[in-house]
């Protein structure tokens, strides 16, 4: 997927990272948080480079199937408390990955692999709802949802892709520090795993493509 | 009017032929006219371009007939989007093509001996503007044609022969985007991804009345609407051996989004290349040498073509920008 970001951006805003309950509020509104994370690789459809027969058939010149490897990304995110459980949040995501077209079955030659880098930005928002009931010690579970836009830039800086982001998954969020009073109100780990669609974008085929995602992030919660 | 010089293109044979000074220009393969020492791309200056029909038909098709084929070919062409080109029919001649008239006439004509020729256009330009100032296409009579709707069995189709040589009426070369089989004066084709490939699918067949990628890219940059330019861009570089320029590789551009491809030559010794008219985005380009159809089919039998090396694709893909050019790209190939 498209969307380094998404793997971060996460709802960790949602956890009662200083609550001895799993009801209670969590202390603070306004979270930020920075951390890493990667989404698995997209396959889009593969493409023949056909030529017209005799008869009205096909000749396949080559074959060509294209994708984004799995993409690193970092992130930045900024959450805020609007509910005892729900938190909203928005993030900014950063990631590089590499487009690449692997030739086969040409006909006159071996097969190949071509590629170039691409740099992934991404801007969403989402909403996240803490668990009820089950947080064990310090542990928070949380379910998140959310998408945005995301613009793909490629080698040289010479095409702009531009599309949409959407995710959904949960996650851990672990309470480091918290306390009552003070500007900081806590201070946590998240690990999140998600569900991640992407439409737009380098897609060759026009296809809506989803991948996995995985991020661990730092949060302050002020 | 300056001195006028015809130079006759035998087109869906094996071979062209080419006057010295109709030679292959840069971009796709456009005619490029040596005019005091520069070079004048070959193109209509005005259009519609009104074109003639011989009156005499032959058996199988009456003037007609003829007409109504060829109309089609015409409108085929009109009807590329990012192109302004466009055709008036002026009525019937007793003239037959090839006479140096100021009229662009097509026609029947029994030309036997070229029994390799299915049609032929020429071309008279002033040769001291470069301006196009006649053109005629000739169907060789010697072969069985036909006009019916879905084609004939052992009869070649006139609307697919004339949609190429309007190509060529419209100052396009050859395309070598295609596959063959066989050996000189022998090969057949087994895919074609361009009407602009010089050796027809074969008798009976109609695959080729549309317009491919390459075709559409080629007319509009010979004739762009306004908009042509700016919503679509190029690729340029060039293709070395050893770190010497290669004269005469194909050059062939494939959007993987879109499975299209667009071709054209290097065309200088120094293996400059360039290639416009290709959708933005994303593209992988394979490199090959003139293997499917005779050299002379493109060029001058005289230009030091190389076809010694071996089909590379380049390893990176290669972005194109709307209204603009990837930037120089330097692609190696080896020898076989």
């Amino acid at each position: 997927m498209r969307t380094p970001l998404a793997a971060l951006t996460v709802v960790a805003a949602l956890l009662a990272a200083g609550s001895a309950s799993a009801q209670a509020r969590p202390p603070g509104r306004l979270e930020v948080g920075g951390g890493v994370g990667a989404m698995g690789a997209i396959h889009f459809a593969s493409v023949p480079a056909l030529e017209i027969a005799p008869g009205g058939k096909t000749l396949t010149l080559f074959q060509s199937q294209s994708g984004l490897e799995t993409t690193p990304a970092v992130v930045a995110r900024l959450g805020i408390r609007i509910a005892s459980r729900w938190w909203a949040e928005s993030a900014f995501g950063l990631g590089s990955t590499n487009l690449v077209t692997d030739i086969t079955h040409d006909r006159e030659t071996g097969a190949a692999t071509v590629s170039e880098p691409v740099t992934h930005y991404a801007v969403e928002g989402g909403l996240g709802l803490r668990l009820r009931g089950a947080s064990p010690g310090r542990l928070k579970p949380f379910l998140g949802a959310g998408g945005g836009y995301l613009r793909e830039v490629h080698d040289g800086q010479m095409f702009v892709d531009t599309g949409w982001s959407a995710y959904a998954g949960g996650g851990i969020h672990y309470a480091l520090k918290q306390a009552a009073t003070g500007a900081v109100k806590g201070l946590g780990i998240r690990v999140d795993a998600r569900a991640a669609f992407a439409g737009g974008g380098t897609s060759l085929d026009g296809d809506v493509h989803v991948a996995p995602a995985a991020g661990a992030s730092v949060f302050v919660r002020f | 009017m300056s001195t006028a010089v015809r130079a006759r293109l035998c087109l869906l044979t094996i071979a062209v032929m080419l006057f010295s000074h109709a030679r292959p220009a840069l971009a796709y393969l456009k005619f490029g006219v040596d005019v005091g020492g520069h070079q004048v791309i070959l193109r209509w200056a005005a259009t519609p371009v009104r074109y003639f029909v011989s009156d005499p038909g032959i058996p199988s098709v009456s003037a007609t007939q003829f007409q109504a084929a060829v109309a089609r070919a015409f409108a085929t062409w009109e009807a590329v989007p990012s192109a302004t080109v466009s055709y008036t029919f002026g009525g019937y001649t007793a003239s037959l093509p090839g006479q140096d008239d100021g009229r662009s006439t097509l026609g029947f004509m029994s030309e036997p001996s070229l029994d390799r020729v299915l049609a032929s256009t020429s071309y008279m330009v002033d040769d001291a503007t470069g301006e196009l100032l006649e053109s005629d296409i000739f169907f060789n009579s010697a072969f069985s044609w036909s006009v019916a709707e879905n084609g004939e069995p052992n009869k070649w189709d006139l609307q697919t022969i004339a949609l190429h040589e309007i190509g060529h009426f419209s100052g396009l070369g050859h395309s070598a985007l295609g596959e063959t089989e066989g050996a000189s004066g022998q090969r057949h084709p087994i895919g074609v991804a361009a009407v602009m490939f010089p050796i027809a699918l074969g008798t009976g067949d109609i695959s080729l009345r549309t317009l491919q990628p390459d075709d559409i890219a080629g007319i509009s940059d010979l004739y762009p609407s306004d908009h042509f330019r700016s919503d679509t861009g190029s690729v340029s570089g060039r293709v070395t051996k050893n770190g010497a320029g290669v004269y005469g590789a194909h050059v062939a551009v494939f959007d993987p989004a879109r499975g299209e491809m667009v071709g054209n030559f290097t065309l200088s010794t120094n293996g400059q290349f360039s290639v416009s008219g290709l959708s933005p985005g994303p593209h992988v380009i394979r490199v090959e040498p003139i293997d499917d159809a005779d050299i002379e089919s493109f060029f001058d039998i005289s230009d030091p073509v190389d076809v010694n090396f071996s089909v590379k694709f380049y390893d990176k893909i290669v972005n194109v920008p709307s209204g603009g050019d990837s930037g120089a790209i330097t692609i190696a190939v080896q020898a076989k």
